[in-house]
């Protein structure tokens, strides 16, 4: 089902949406825009393409409690965080980090063991995706099977065709908002404008790079003096991981005393050293070599065998925020010719 | 009754939340080795109907909760077989280790699990046994030891021989169960110290070595070792060249854990998670993979 909106009802919607939903949308704090709650669609950053951060906080936040704890005279009280009591948007994601969200299903929703904090938010989350006009000289998702204009992971898809968008729903979730009284009818001229943005968003993304070969390569890359050359540049500060829409490692640290306080989880990332290290002074990766090597191998080997897809959408946050200028795409070209 | 949870609003109703621990009371605290560095904690469910549906196998763990300080995984030392509390042995080595070391019986401790998937006993039935031990990594062997000795259990196993060794007779754990099992006629125990001391009559000398001269014969059995990386590396070769191929040849891993449940990315070995497709794996699997454990 596809209808248009008007730019200017965008925001009425948004405004309308706001009354009904707690909507989480790209907003600007000093210069970084990342998904924040929103009070007003007037706070909504609409031409930044890759938030600074992507918008897995709204599902797994950075800092999470899970229960608080009392020792009582006669046993322990635990109080789990309860469920979020609003239904939830997440507006203006883009499809790189849409595909992330459900590589992160994958992982947080195990039959085995379902994670009840992250399901909680992302069963009452509606995603509205908006596609990506102008992909950025870091964007390479259409080399890890995405695209700027994909629409898995989405309930509802934004193309931005000018004066207005066009808009398809794709779940339930999604038509309910169509609903509303500010979409109108598409025009043919609406899905034509739309091809044409798409084929050229297409047309400034380099060459898909091959990755067919890569979990081979790694497969037969473990002992490689290659990871040297990696790990010499890598400072370890983590900037990859924590920024990362697929990273989902976290820490679980308890805050209070003996006798009562909380349970808390934090993002945690491999490249800590401190990560692996156990109590005994034994470290199973005990140099950076092992920790850049497990990032990559992470992603593009063992999500291959966990998963089917590999750990990486293409956001390129970390081509871009890496201070050293460690770019996962050269690395990649290198790994070809580095056995 | 003690409390239970407060009521609250339930995250998600179908699912149960696996980061909430079940409160333990500890029943006995057993100072293990002489240099006391080593306790085994008997615990015993605070709520009676926490005890219907935890069902173990031998070399499972779970996470046990000292608030205030964390949680971290231990192999359960219990045997499935054994009524009674549950059993962990505990090296005090770091800050919820050495918190775990100065409670008290009666105290309250938090418990998740059964976790992991525990050693092949459907594999290990019809075969014999090479159990191998080191230090104190003799825990879930021990769990296992007591599962195939059992009376309705023992029929399904051929030979059973145990290696375990210590730096010195004081750092062998289980001594009572050491000496029972030394008295059966259907099981072989070689113990092991590494340097010679007045009235010790057993083996003297490293794990390897002594595998070397007392393993059964490799057809038809599968080997368990668990030890310290030293021991093992040195171990291994003795089993290859007793011909144990790397699927017959099972160890049950350490890694440093949060959630125990494949979420917090930790623990991984390559593809596998030693929490959830572990912490018991085979040698076959490993081979190929970064020797990161």
């Amino acid at each position: 089902m596809k209808k248009r909106i008007t730019k200017e009802d965008v925001n009425k919607f948004i405004a309308w949406l706001l009354k009904e939903y707690t909507v989480y949308a790209p907003a600007g704090v000093a210069n970084c825009v990342s998904f924040r709650e929103i009070t007003s669609p007037v706070e909504i950053v609409w031409d930044c393409l890759v938030t600074r951060q992507p918008p897995k906080d709204v599902f797994f936040p950075q800092t999470e409690v899970l229960f608080n704890y009392e020792k009582t005279a006669d046993g322990l009280e635990l109080h789990p965080t309860e469920a979020v009591e609003r239904e939830r948007i997440l507006w203006g994601v883009r499809p790189c980090d849409a595909r992330a969200v459900l590589i992160q299903d994958a992982v947080f929703d195990t039959p085995d063991a379902r994670d009840v904090y992250y399901l909680d938010k992302r069963e009452k989350t509606t995603l509205v995706g908006i596609g990506c006009n102008k992909p950025l000289s870091t964007c390479f998702c259409t080399s890890v099977g995405g695209g700027p204009f994909k629409k898995e992971g989405l309930d509802l898809f934004l193309t931005d065709i000018g004066e207005a968008y066009l808009v398809e729903a794709l779940t339930d979730k999604g038509k309910r908002l169509l609903s509303a009284e500010y979409f109108e009818k598409a025009a043919k001229a609406d899905l034509k404008a739309a091809r044409a943005v798409e084929k050229a968003a297409l047309a400034r993304l380099p060459e898909p790079m091959n990755i067919e070969t890569i979990k081979q390569h790694l497969d037969e890359m473990i002992d490689s003096p290659f990871w040297d050359e990696v790990q010499a540049t890598c400072l370890g500060c983590g900037i990859c991981t924590f920024l990362c829409p697929v990273c989902h490692c976290f820490d679980i640290v308890d805050e209070g005393t003996t006798t009562c306080g909380q349970r808390v989880r934090n993002w945690d990332t491999c490249q800590f050293c401190i990560y692996t290290l156990e109590a005994s002074g034994h470290n199973p990766r005990p140099t950076g070599r092992e920790r850049v090597r497990q990032r990559l191998m992470d992603k593009f080997d063992y999500y291959v065998v966990n998963q089917g897809v590999v750990g990486c959408v293409g956001c390129g946050r970390c081509v871009q925020l890496c201070p050293v200028n460690l770019d996962i795409r050269r690395i990649l070209a290198e790994l070809e010719t580095a056995k | 009754m003690t409390p239970r949870l407060k009521s609250s609003k339930t995250l998600v109703k179908s699912a149960p939340n696996p980061y909430l621990p079940i409160p333990m009371r500890i029943e006995r605290i057993h100072v293990e080795t002489d240099d006391s560095m080593l306790k085994t904690f008997e615990l015993a469910f605070v709520h009676e109907e926490d005890t219907t549906g935890f069902n173990f196998i031998p070399g499972q763990f779970c996470e046990i909760s000292v608030f205030g300080k964390g949680e971290a995984p231990f192999g359960i030392a219990s045997s499935p077989v054994e009524p009674g509390p549950l059993k962990f042995t505990v090296n005090k080595t770091g800050v919820l280790t050495t918190a775990l070391h100065s409670m008290e019986e009666s105290d309250i401790v938090g418990l998740r699990g059964p976790l992991g998937n525990g050693y092949p006993l459907d594999k290990f039935a019809g075969h014999s046994l090479v159990i191998i031990g080191g230090g104190f990594a003799f825990t879930t062997l021990r769990s296992l030891t007591h599962y195939v000795l059992d009376p309705h259990n023992r029929s399904h196993f051929k030979g059973i021989t145990i290696v375990y060794g210590a730096r010195q007779p004081g750092l062998l754990l289980y001594k009572e169960d050491l000496a029972a099992w030394e008295r059966r006629e259907d099981i072989s125990v070689h113990l092991t110290i590494d340097k010679a001391v007045p009235e010790w009559t057993k083996h003297v000398g490293f794990v390897p070595d002594v595998v070397e001269r007392v393993a059964p014969s490799s057809k038809g059995t599968y080997a368990v070792i668990c030890g310290p990386p030293v021991m093992i590396r040195f171990t291994m070769p003795k089993l290859t060249a007793l011909g144990f191929p790397p699927e017959r040849i099972y160890s049950s891993l350490e890694r440093r854990m949060k959630c125990g449940i494949g979420k917090c990315g930790r623990c991984n070995i390559g593809p596998y998670y030693v929490c959830k497709d572990g912490p018991v794996f085979s040698y076959a699997q490993l081979e190929g993979l970064p020797q990161e454990y």
